[in-house]
């Protein structure tokens, strides 16, 4: 490949900036520092093979045969022919079996620091695409590609990542299910088992219930029997007792005993017929026809009773409120009291002159207190005043007395008059007295009123004794249910209302009195009454009333009477056929008799008592033969048959119901036991079907199939292709066996031209490392190297490795940047003169900063030389 | 003996057993696959009480030798009572013993088990009447075959046993050999009759064509063998010669003709495609993710009864170049079969060593050893010869 032209739109410091170099020969660029000679390496690096850079734009027109565009604008490459193709894959995998950009950069485009080592020796990818078979690249992309390709089968690191790794894993997981599903099949024979079980548990389960079964029901047997079994051995009993009941001639004597109940229904029809001509409600031998006088005469005074009856009850309720008046007249009376008997005979001619008496005294005394001395205004002596005093005080002390009785007096008539005592007016002067005496004292008047005060007290004395007197005489005149506190003034009233009130008495006495003789003649008439209904035998009360209904019935049972006497020729007719019929029932009962006696008997009564038990027999008789019966429907003859008879001996039922009750129980309980297994069975059935329908097992061991399957052929797969890759390795240790020594002559043909025939590549020792071979044939190892002599070693490598990849793919353009700055001069030319004689079959590119390299490659023919502008980037040849 | 009777003669049964080397093929069809086995003898069964036979031979394994499933049990006890209740007995000659335990499988009377240990006879009765005896032996123990004597009343003898045929001693007395054979039916013999029979249901790519029940007619000792498929899947291998091929579209279409074909035996059917001859398409054909897009799409297209499901498609396809010629050529293609036939040309053992030592010395990765076995390291080296060139041709191509 031979570079036409490049063209960068930008890219460092380069902006639309192209350069067109010669097709053949060295092309040797100088350029100071920072004039982008490194710039424009990296950009022809990334133009060739993608990069991350996005900060350029640029292409490369090369020449194949054809014309191709390789260009680069960003990350987007833009790939065409001058054919008009495009492209859409990378320049290194189209042409150059997927030569990688690391490789490239190391050979290829190289500066200083990518010349250094001979490890490139050893780079698998250098040694595979160029030590390798022909078309070792291909084989090195293909052993590549196949172990990337295997490790999708099997993952290095056993992961789940490789497909056989999965499948593995799957597989390991299927048989643990399948196991388990096994586990699960195997538990099938137990279900079997405990099946079978359950048929065993079954049968002795039924067994049982049949026992139990037949037991109950031979025990409900005898429950049903018992009151059956037990009737016949009543009736069978019964029938015992009564032992032979011999034959009677019942017909006979039912034939007696119709006929003369029929004479005895014909004596009650004439009977019937007979008190049917009697008046309704009529007894000739009533008592109301016995004392049917009695009645009448009794009747006659039923006025004189009505009026008696009336008068009684007015006069009672007349006197009743007569006697409630006097009672209120009592309680109005002020000078009688309430609680006492009223007195029949009062004095009253001298209860007047006692009153007169005691007014007379009163009023005396009355005008003998206006009489009372006027008392002196200076009456009372200090010296004197206690003999003085003495007397009035003595008087004074009598002058209680009066004042007393003149209290009492006017207490007492206080009483009537509605007023208080007089207290205050006898008392002041008692009060007053002593002080207006004392003062009157120092008077010399003082003594006459003295005397005359004494007088008047001696004369007060004298009236108050004499009416004492009278006050007494008339207090033991007042009758004592009189009121107490009566004096003088009261005594008309007293009086007045005596008399008024004995007048009503006398009136009501009167009126009570009339009134008993009335209740007298009452009495009379209802006593004679009395005994009439006594003789009645009447229950009915005795009145009025009553008596006018006796009399009503009376009058009634007299037309009864009356109609009785007239039906009296009807009567004895019917009594004549009563006769008739009474006579053909004694022949009947005599006929009866003798067939009682006939029979032994004595009654007919003994002889329907036999036909009666004769009648009994024979419902016992009847009652047993239906028990024998029933107990046969009930208990065919047969095994149970005894068994029942014997059980039904027993007297206690009791027994049987609670035998009947606990085998029904114990029924049960076997029935709950079965139900219990049935359903375990149906469980056990259901697991057992569920196990032997379940696809699960078959559908995981195809799967497990399925599986191997898939395994085997990914096994094969992957097998293949690591023996693909093997026998590939195998062709390509071959063919480097063969090939390498070639590329190795030819580094040290160029090692011999770099040192100017100094050092040769001792290659027989190069699986031991790298050696040089001084012209003495002396090994030089690399330790001891100088740089310069290292750096053309590594050249020398490069060149040799570039020319072999030419050969063997195609040749392409070498970038090399400053790489001879460790050379020396003599050497710099020596590398120069190389690379020109290389160049002329290849394009090379040379860039260098410094002046004395570029001036030897100047001076060197066939060398293009250009200056690389630091400001513009412009290349001048 | 005049009574004319039939016998049914089956191999295995390989009840409940899984489908081998057959991919996961969609739900409806892997319900299929476990249901055939089942369907399988359920047809036989039904074919027994209706052709009212004799008696029932089973030269073979009645499950799975690996397992026994339970519901696999469950049915072949269901369908040896059935014929009990037909009064059809049952006489098994197994390959693998045990399979059968009286004591735990609850067999009906009917059913007879030849033990493994020695010759025994079970009494042979047509409409009742005893004629003659039932021999075998369960296992393939030599000597067997001449051991088997039948008694001198036996008016027809059956002998069942699992030695190579090849022992059966030309004066054995034998009427009928009832034999099983997992490839297929066949008659080896008609004096004596010595017959194999099929499974009643393939279950791997091995066992392809029809399988089921052969029913054998006696008259008067005149033998006449029938066969009757019972199995509702079948397998079957269709090739298709590249050669007149040169476009994938060609090649769809000629699948698709090739179903049709299969379809008319009115069975599902699983077919395998196997690509042989050269032809451009070979690069396609080649391509197993290709192969497997075909097949899936194809299998698409199958609905209701009558499948015609592709479980495998095998590329036996040729490059366009020849192989020999290459090898003379010193590039790179010469270069790697020189180097493949650097292993390829040594003996089996020999290179069945070296290929593991390959596999040993490149294992980066891990994977049970044993898990590699013979036949898949000679199919994965025989493999590589094709795939190393192909991808060598296809660089080449590329560029």
């Amino acid at each position: 490949m031979k570079i036409k032209e490049i063209h960068i739109d930008y890219y460092g410091p380069y902006r639309n900036w192209h350069f067109t170099p010669v097709p053949h020969g060295l092309q040797v660029i100088h350029g100071a520092n920072e004039s982008g000679k490194t710039s424009l390496l990296g950009a022809m690096r990334a133009i060739l093979f993608p990069s991350d850079t996005k900060t350029l734009k640029g292409s490369l027109m090369v020449d194949r045969g054809h014309t191709y565009t390789i260009g680069r604008d960003g990350k987007e490459l833009v790939f065409t022919s001058s054919r008009g193709e495009s492209y859409n894959v990378e320049p290194a995998k189209l042409w150059w079996h997927g030569l990688d950009k690391e490789t490239y950069d190391r050979i290829f485009a190289i500066t200083l620091d990518d010349l250094q080592g001979i490890d490139v020796l050893n780079d698998v990818a250098v040694r595979m695409r160029f030590f390798g078979a022909e078309g070792g690249d291909e084989l090195h992309a293909m052993m590549d590609s196949l172990k990337a390709e295997s490790q999708t089968w099997v993952s290095p690191d056993g992961t789940r990542k490789g497909y056989i790794n999965d499948l593995l894993h799957q597989l390991t997981k299927l048989n643990s299910k399948i196991e388990s599903l096994q586990a699960e099949a195997d538990s099938y024979q137990q279900l079997v088992d405990d099946l079978n079980y359950t048929d065993t548990s079954e049968m002795e389960l039924v067994a049982h219930r049949k026992e139990w079964y037949d037991y109950h029901n031979s025990v409900e047997l005898v429950l049903r029997a018992w009151d059956t079994y037990k009737r016949s051995e009543e009736a069978k009993a019964k029938m015992s007792q009564m032992g032979n009941v011999t034959s009677l001639d019942r017909s006979a004597f039912l034939e007696l005993d119709e006929e003369i109940k029929k004479c005895q229904e014909h004596m009650r029809i004439w009977r019937g017929k007979e008190d049917g001509l009697v008046p309704e409600n009529f007894d000739p031998k009533s008592k109301i026809g016995l004392y049917r006088h009695d009645i009448e005469k009794l009747y006659e005074e039923v006025s004189k009773w009505t009026q008696l009856d009336k008068d009684c009850r007015d006069g009672r309720s007349y006197l009743n409120k007569v006697k409630e008046q006097l009672a209120l007249a009592r309680k109005l009376h002020s000078s009688w009291r309430n609680v006492e008997e009223f007195p029949r005979v009062v004095n009253w001619f001298e209860g007047e002159r006692l009153a007169r008496n005691l007014r007379t005294a009163k009023e005396a005394y009355a005008l003998w207190q206006t009489k009372e001395p006027e008392k002196p205004a200076d009456y009372v002596k200090q010296e004197e005043t206690e003999e003085i005093i003495s007397p009035i005080t003595e008087e004074q002390r009598t002058a209680p007395k009066k004042s007393w009785v003149n209290t009492l007096i006017t207490q007492i008539l206080g009483l009537f008059n509605g007023s208080k005592p007089k207290e205050k007016a006898i008392a002041e002067p008692v009060e007053d007295e002593p002080q207006e005496t004392l003062t009157g004292l120092k008077d010399l008047t003082n003594h006459q009123y003295e005397t005359a005060y004494t007088a008047w007290a001696q004369e007060g004395r004298q009236l108050e004794e004499a009416g004492m007197i009278a006050l007494k005489a008339w207090q033991e005149w007042l009758p004592k249910e009189a009121s107490q506190v009566l004096v003088d003034t009261d005594f008309f009233t007293m009086k007045e209302e005596y008399e008024r009130y004995m007048e009503s008495l006398g009136e009501y006495e009167v009126l009570a009195k009339r009134l008993g003789e009335h209740e007298e003649r009452l009495a009379e008439i209802v006593q004679k009454a009395e005994a009439l209904w006594a003789k009645l035998e009447l229950t009915v009360p005795v009145n009025v009333t009553e008596l006018r209904l006796l009399y009503n019935q009376l009058q009634a049972f007299k037309q009864n009477a009356i109609r009785y006497e007239q039906k009296e020729g009807q009567r004895q007719n019917y009594r004549d056929e009563y006769a008739k019929w009474s006579r053909k029932e004694k022949d009947l009962l005599l006929q009866q008799d003798e067939l009682v006696a006939k029979a032994g008997l004595k009654t007919a009564g003994e002889y329907r008592q036999k036909l009666l038990q004769y009648d009994q027999y024979k419902q016992w008789e009847t009652i047993y033969k239906q028990s024998l019966v029933q107990l046969d429907l009930i208990a065919p003859k047969g095994d149970y048959h005894d068994l029942l008879y014997r059980r039904l001996q027993g007297d206690d039922k009791g027994k049987w119901e609670e035998e009947y009750k606990r085998s029904g129980k114990e029924l049960a309980s076997v029935e709950s036991k079965l139900a219990k297994l049935y359903e375990k069975r149906g469980i056990l059935q259901e697991s057992m079907r569920h196990l032997t329908t379940s696809k699960e097992m078959s559908l995981a061991l195809q799967k497990r199939e399925h599986l191997k399957a898939s395994l085997k052929e990914a096994l094969i797969e992957w097998s293949k292709l690591m023996l693909v890759r093997h026998v590939m390795g195998r062709a390509q240790d071959h063919y480097e066996g063969t090939k390498r020594p070639e590329t190795l002559a030819k580094t040290s043909e160029y090692i011999q031209k770099l040192t100017g025939g100094i050092y040769t590549l001792d290659i027989p020792a190069i699986n031991e490392g790298i050696y040089l071979l001084d012209a003495a044939g002396n090994r030089v190892p690399m330790t001891h190297w100088s740089s310069g002599v290292g750096d053309q070693v590594y050249l020398a490598l490069r060149l040799a490795l570039a020319k072999t990849f030419g050969k063997r793919e195609e040749p392409l353009p070498l970038i090399l940047d400053d790489i001879l700055v460790r050379f020396d001069e003599g050497r710099q030319r020596l590398a120069l003169e190389l690379l020109r004689d290389l160049a002329k079959e290849d394009q090379i590119f040379l860039f260098t900063c410094h002046e004395s390299t570029f001036n030897i490659a100047q001076s060197i023919e066939d060398t293009n030389c250009y200056e690389l502008m630091s400001t513009t980037a412009e290349l001048v040849s | 003996m005049r009574e004319a009777f039939q016998i049914l003669h089956i191999g295995d049964l390989h009840l409940g057993a899984p489908f081998k080397d057959v991919p996961f093929l969609g739900k409806s069809m892997e319900e299929a696959l476990i249901r055939a086995t089942y369907q399988s003898f359920e047809g036989v069964i039904q074919l027994a009480v209706a052709q009212r036979v004799e008696a029932v031979l089973i030269n073979g394994d009645v499950y799975d030798p690996e397992r026994a499933t339970l519901e696999a049990q469950t049915r072949l006890i269901r369908g040896f009572r059935r014929l009990d209740e037909a009064h059809i007995p049952v006489y098994i000659c197994e390959s693998h013993q045990g399979l059968l335990d009286p004591a735990h499988m609850y067999l009906p009377e009917n059913v007879h088990v030849f033990s493994k240990t020695s010759p025994h006879r079970f009494p042979f009765f047509v409409k009742g009447k005893e004629v003659g005896g039932v021999y075998g032996q369960s296992g393939a123990t030599s000597g067997v075959n001449a051991a088997i004597r039948p008694l001198e009343q036996d008016q027809f003898a059956i002998a069942m046993t699992k030695e190579d045929p090849q022992t059966i001693p030309a004066d054995s007395h034998i009427s009928y050999w009832a034999l099983g054979n997992l490839e297929g039916r066949e008659v080896l013999s008609r004096d004596p009759y010595i017959v194999y029979a099929s499974p009643i249901q393939g279950i791997s790519p091995l066992t392809e064509g029809t399988m089921g029940a052969s029913i054998v007619r006696v008259l008067q000792r005149r033998i006449d063998v029938d066969f009757r498929e019972t199995s509702p899947l079948r397998f079957e291998t269709i090739t298709i010669d590249l050669s007149s091929l040169t476009a994938e579209r060609e090649l769809l279409e000629m699948i698709r003709h090739k179903k049709e074909m299969v379809r008319r035996t009115k069975r599902d059917v699983l077919v395998r495609f196997v690509f042989t001859g050269t032809s451009p398409l070979h690069e396609l054909c080649r391509d197993g993710s290709r192969r497997n897009e075909w097949r899936d799409r194809s299998n698409r297209e199958e609905h209701g009864h009558q499948q015609v499901i592709i479980y495998h498609m095998e590329d036996q396809s040729s490059p366009m170049i020849s192989l020999q010629e290459r090898r003379s050529v010193p590039d790179m293609i010469g270069d790697y079969l020189r180097a493949y036939d650097g292993i390829g040309q040594l003996d089996t053992i020999k290179q069945l060593g070296t290929l593991r030592e390959v596999m040993g010395s490149l294992g980066e990765e891990t994977i049970p050893v044993e898990l590699l076995t013979d036949d898949i390291l000679r199919e994965a080296f025989q493999r590589a010869e094709e795939e190393g060139i192909s991808r060598l041709l296809g660089e080449s191509h590329e560029d």
